[in-house]
């Protein structure tokens, strides 16, 4: 076999087996630490509220009742991205690479003992919110977005989340799973969510067994898509993927950016 | 011990797998101390198993065994099955079975310790990856001939990421295991952060400088570990020192990656390497002994603009 060019395919099972080889690993040792596992059973618990006014139209029997087996809790904990709050993802919207940044880390330096240490903290401008990219899939046209679709029926309103207030463009966030990451990439048109896909699939099974709720976030404006039989990490990932754009989308009342906590 | 910076941020250096491992967490809250320890601790583990300095460890022991198929640990079994499909895929550019060879040339030293690999019988001159056996469901490796598997590369790749996981909770962090790094989020300023590739020729300058969030960045050099026969990245389709590369970087959402995917680019050399990086949709940058750069197409995404 020679070193292929540019099978895509190969790509995604050689970056997800990577990811799943971690995974396997980490969850294989997770009882040694167990207060992270803790922390992540925790936060998987609070993650999804019964969703009430979702319209139980796909894989109604298994909707509600596939709650995370408590095993998968201590995996879940790579999912820690997605669950955390917007207003801190909110913070990070302005990260994009092309900014600025000095020297902390020198690749190779194999000996050096530590990395120089930045010396203020300073907070980014917050004119940098435009345009988040992930450093190696930069999502700069994704022109995907249909009309906006206006929503007549009464608003799903999640808990956690006020009334929504998104500032036009598109984002991206990443889930994760115990079977490899999704990006999600969501389009904020007029306020609302014009558009929501996965950019990037790597999980080790096809994302198309979620297919039919990645369109959900747009009926539903929120990230609440339905349980999936068979498929709870991967609709897991997305809701968390979901859940990460839409925190970089927030609008924030308060114009500044808020500080690092 | 680790050191709390002047901003906050908490900083930790110990040395494991034969090298320095240095983890920084931006803002060190109350748990930090705790994480950084659990991602250390992996460090420990994983080295344990997968060295090849202690006729102890787990891999010695399977080498020990060729010709049974034998029982392993997830660690082991994780490590072996991602070493075997990044060989599939380069071509058996990168194989993890030419710990033999190494030894050969001299390599058969622990760099920091100074420990000698235990002398283990010299298997054929053609055993090649496609010698090692895995069975999924029963989790064994069959070694069909004897041969000693190099892990080196996967293994401190394999803890960089399994560290990750346990810093995650911080958003904001940096690991560097010798020269395998993970950058977690921003850095202190709230920016990417920043990781500058050494100059393969001129100690102390660096080459390019790269932004980095949320991925892992490997260099596979020429200039380290060298010995009279050559320097440690071989080509295993020869057993001989390749010479077409001084230096291989490659940025991949994950170290094991990052660090198995420099080592086969470092072989395959910029025809092959840049082409085959780009197909894993991966970014790379190959230079070589006349210090010509050879880079993937979206590499500059990631340059540090002057």
């Amino acid at each position: 076999m020679t070193p292929s060019g540019s099978n895509k395919k190969v790509s995604n099972s050689l970056v997800g087996l990577s990811f799943a080889a971690v995974l396997a690993v980490y969850s294989a040792g997770y009882a040694r630490t167990r207060s992270a596992a803790d922390q992540l059973e925790a936060r998987s618990a609070e993650r999804r509220p019964a969703n009430p006014t979702a319209p139980q139209r796909s894989a109604p029997a298994t909707g509600q009742s596939i709650a995370p087996e408590p095993g998968a809790a201590a995996v879940d904990a790579t999912s820690s991205t997605g669950a955390r709050e917007a207003p801190a993802a909110a913070d990070r919207a302005g990260e994009k690479p092309g900014l600025i940044a000095s020297a902390e880390l020198i690749a190779p330096a194999a000996n050096s003992p530590s990395p120089a240490i930045p010396e203020t903290p300073v907070v980014s401008a917050p004119s940098a919110v435009a345009q988040p990219v992930q450093p190696t899939v930069p999502v700069a046209a994704v022109p995907v977005a249909a009309a906006p679709v206006p929503v007549a029926e009464p608003k799903p309103v999640v808990a956690a989340a006020p009334a929504p207030k998104w500032r036009d463009g598109t984002y991206t966030g990443w889930g994760t799973s115990r079977h490899g990451n999704i990006e999600a990439a969501v389009t904020i048109q007029n306020g609302k969510i014009a558009a929501s896909r996965i950019s990037q699939c790597l999980t080790r099974y096809s994302c198309d067994v979620i297919d039919f709720i990645i369109p959900q976030p747009v009926v539903r404006q929120s990230p609440d898509v339905d349980y999936v039989s068979r498929a709870t990490q991967s609709a897991d990932a997305y809701y968390y993927a979901v859940v990460e754009a839409l925190g970089k989308a927030e609008i924030k009342s308060d114009a500044k950016v808020a500080e690092p906590k | 011990m680790s050191v709390k910076a002047a901003d906050a941020s908490l900083v930790r250096t110990e040395a494991v797998m034969g090298t320095l491992v240095t983890i920084q967490i931006v803002r060190g809250g109350q748990d930090a101390d705790e994480a950084i320890e659990r991602a250390l601790e992996w460090f420990l583990e994983i080295e344990e198993r997968c060295t090849r300095f202690d006729a102890s460890s787990e891999l010695m022991q399977l080498t020990a065994q060729s010709g049974t198929a034998v029982a392993v640990s997830p660690i082991l079994f994780e490590a072996v099955r991602f070493a075997l499909m990044v060989a599939e895929e380069s071509g058996g550019a990168f194989d993890p079975t030419v710990g033999h060879r190494m030894a050969g040339l001299g390599f058969n030293r622990e760099h920091r310790t100074g420990e000698i690999a235990p002398i283990t019988a010299t298997p054929a001159a053609d055993v090649s990856y496609r010698d090692v056996v895995l069975n999924e469901k029963n989790q064994t490796i069959l070694l069909r001939r004897p041969l000693t598997l190099d892990l080196g590369a996967v293994a401190k790749g394999l803890a960089v990421d399994t560290a990750v996981r346990e810093l995650e909770p911080f958003e904001d962090f940096a690991i560097d295991a010798g020269g395998d790094l993970y950058l977690g989020g921003l850095n202190a300023k709230g920016e990417p952060w920043s990781v500058g590739i050494r100059h393969p020729r001129r100690d102390g300058e660096l080459i390019d400088t790269l932004l980095v969030s949320g991925q892992a960045v490997c260099t596979s050099g020429d200039y380290e570990r060298q010995t009279s026969a050559g320097h440690h990245l071989l080509d295993p389709r020869t057993g001989a020192s390749t010479h077409a590369v001084a230096s291989a970087t490659v940025v991949a959402p994950a170290a094991l990656l990052a660090d198995a995917l420099a080592t086969a680019a470092f072989v395959l050399g910029p025809q092959e390497g840049i082409p085959f990086l780009t197909g894993l949709g991966v970014e790379g940058l190959i230079i070589t002994p006349d210090m010509q750069r050879h880079e993937t197409p979206d590499l500059k995404k990631l340059l540090r603009r002057a």
